[in-house]
């Protein structure tokens, strides 16, 4: 029974799984596929996976490198749980929301709204990386470290029982959002 | 005994408001900084909005994060001016006005530095044309009140002078928003402007590592959005001069009137070509004197006939 219900909720995430790709008005973190492929889950550490590919969406190296060895400290792998995560932000000197309970789900909002990602608490002891939220229809978009060439779409309730299943806990990193892909318009 | 102590009392409290009052700030300096030359009329009930409105509610602090405007600043490693950029903003209370390198809670503006080789990052640059470092780039805010988040309100290249790159960002968004306003009350809709993947300037070609290097920290070249008009050359010939010459003979007085005609006509050139000039203005405006005085002192010999 445990196994049955991330299986459910991928399959259902698959079934739900549009063409859907960077940059999009729907998500609120741009970043292409090719760079989403650089955290593909190598060994369990899919806490750092997901805090990388916020990282790399907000400009934070000390956050974009976590999986490997760097300037910005050694590579941190393997499971991980919230005082694992304070500690190394702490190392490394990452700001960052480390926010655990009933209130993840305003956190995730403001997050989305606001042109962030977040690491959230995804599948049974799993974390995956919140790409976007769309109030108006209460859509939810998600990128799995397992599978990142593609961005997963889930209704309110899917979404509910995917990060319920994992246990509330969500990281967000305490720096602006990315800007938009700069053009020019010829407005003067 | 009973009056002195409610006395006491009160003398405390009042001691205690004004310690609370003395430790937030009085005046909200940086936005009065980041208003630059600013007059907006108010008062006058049911008086239409005036340009000025919309500005200073654009540079007024963010209401929410998503109504923050975008500063990033691209820079590349070993670029002196990049590296006095950083020093200025950390530093310049014009800068700070704008943004708060490394406290967001602070900053009126999002702020980040992107490294032009890190390779990360460089899919965010593709729409644009960078051909000089540090340039800094100024988007609207991703709310949306502002129009398309992605549109370059302002792109320069930093040149040492911290007052002059924050007049010049504040300069664009009010040029920018004005025009915004506009565009909402005529009805149009969709971003402001056409779509082009071309900047309204020819960008100087790309520095190569083995090139000629400029002389001093700063870049030569200085693309800028919005463009600033190109200023006529104004040195007004020296008919005066030249019709003494055809007259009374080529004298020294008129050679020198016309050699700093010449002066003047290459330096509005260079100026106008967005050139590096030759001298600075005070040294300019001293050899001006200098030949001025010269042909002063020439004048009563050669007039003098004695």
């Amino acid at each position: 029974m445990p196994l049955a219900v991330p299986l459910l909720l991928a399959v259902h995430g698959g079934l739900m799984a549009q063409t859907l790709e960077c940059p999009d008005d729907r998500l609120a973190v741009d970043l292409p596929r090719e760079i989403r492929t650089w955290f593909r889950n190598p060994d369990g550490s899919c806490v750092q996976c997901s805090i990388g590919m916020c990282g790399v969406d907000q400009h934070v190296p000390e956050a974009a490198t976590l999986l490997w060895d760097t300037e910005y400290g050694p590579r941190e792998r393997g499971g991980s749980g919230p005082s694992r995560v304070s500690e190394y932000c702490r190392r490394r000197g990452i700001r960052a929301f480390n926010i655990t309970g009933t209130e993840t789900w305003d956190w995730m909002r403001w997050a989305a709204e606001t042109g962030r990602g977040a690491a959230i608490g995804a599948g049974t002891a799993h974390f995956q990386t919140l790409m976007g939220f769309e109030p108006a229809s209460s859509t939810w978009y998600v990128c799995n470290n397992n599978s990142p060439q593609r961005i997963d779409v889930y209704d309110d309730a899917s979404f509910r029982r995917l990060h319920l299943a994992s246990g509330q806990w969500v990281v967000i990193l305490d720096y602006p959002p990315h800007p938009e892909r700069p053009r020019y318009y010829r407005w003067w | 005994m009973r009056f002195a102590l409610l006395m006491l009392l009160a003398l405390a409290g009042a001691a205690a408001q004004v310690r609370a009052q003395s430790d937030s700030p009085q005046v909200d300096q940086a936005e009065v900084l980041r208003l630059g030359d600013t007059v907006q009329h108010v008062g006058d009930r049911g008086a239409a909005a005036e340009p000025a409105d919309a500005f200073v509610a654009a540079m007024s602090p963010p209401e929410s994060d998503a109504d923050k405007w975008f500063i990033s600043v691209l820079e590349m490693r070993g670029c002196a001016a990049c590296a006095q950029l950083e020093r200025d903003w950390a530093t310049d209370e014009w800068l700070l006005a704008l943004a708060v390198p490394g406290e967001p809670e602070k900053s009126w503006a999002h702020f980040r530095k992107y490294d032009k080789d890190d390779a990360s990052q460089q899919f965010r640059w593709e729409g644009i044309k960078v051909s000089a470092y540090p340039t800094i780039l100024v988007q609207p805010p991703r709310s949306g009140r502002y129009g398309e988040a992605a549109t370059v309100v302002y792109q320069g290249v930093y040149q040492g002078e911290p007052q002059r790159l924050a007049r010049g960002i504040s300069t664009a968004i009010r040029r920018y928003v004005a025009r915004l306003e506009a565009t909402r009350s005529a009805g149009e809709l969709g971003p402001i402007g056409q779509t082009a993947a071309d900047p309204p300037w020819q960008p100087a070609p790309r520095v190569t590592p083995g090139g000629p290097k400029p002389d001093g920290p700063f870049p030569l070249l200085d693309p800028n959005i919005p463009p600033v008009p190109a200023e006529t050359p104004a040195a007004a010939f020296p008919w005066t001069a030249v019709l003494t010459a055809a007259f009374a003979g080529f004298t020294v007085p008129t050679a020198v009137a016309l050699a700093a005609w010449v002066l003047m006509l290459v330096r509005e050139r260079r100026r106008a070509a967005r050139q590096p000039l030759l001298l600075d203005q005070p040294s300019f405006d001293a050899l001006l004197a200098l030949l001025q005085q010269w042909a002063g002192q020439q004048r009563p010999t050669s007039s003098s006939g004695a």
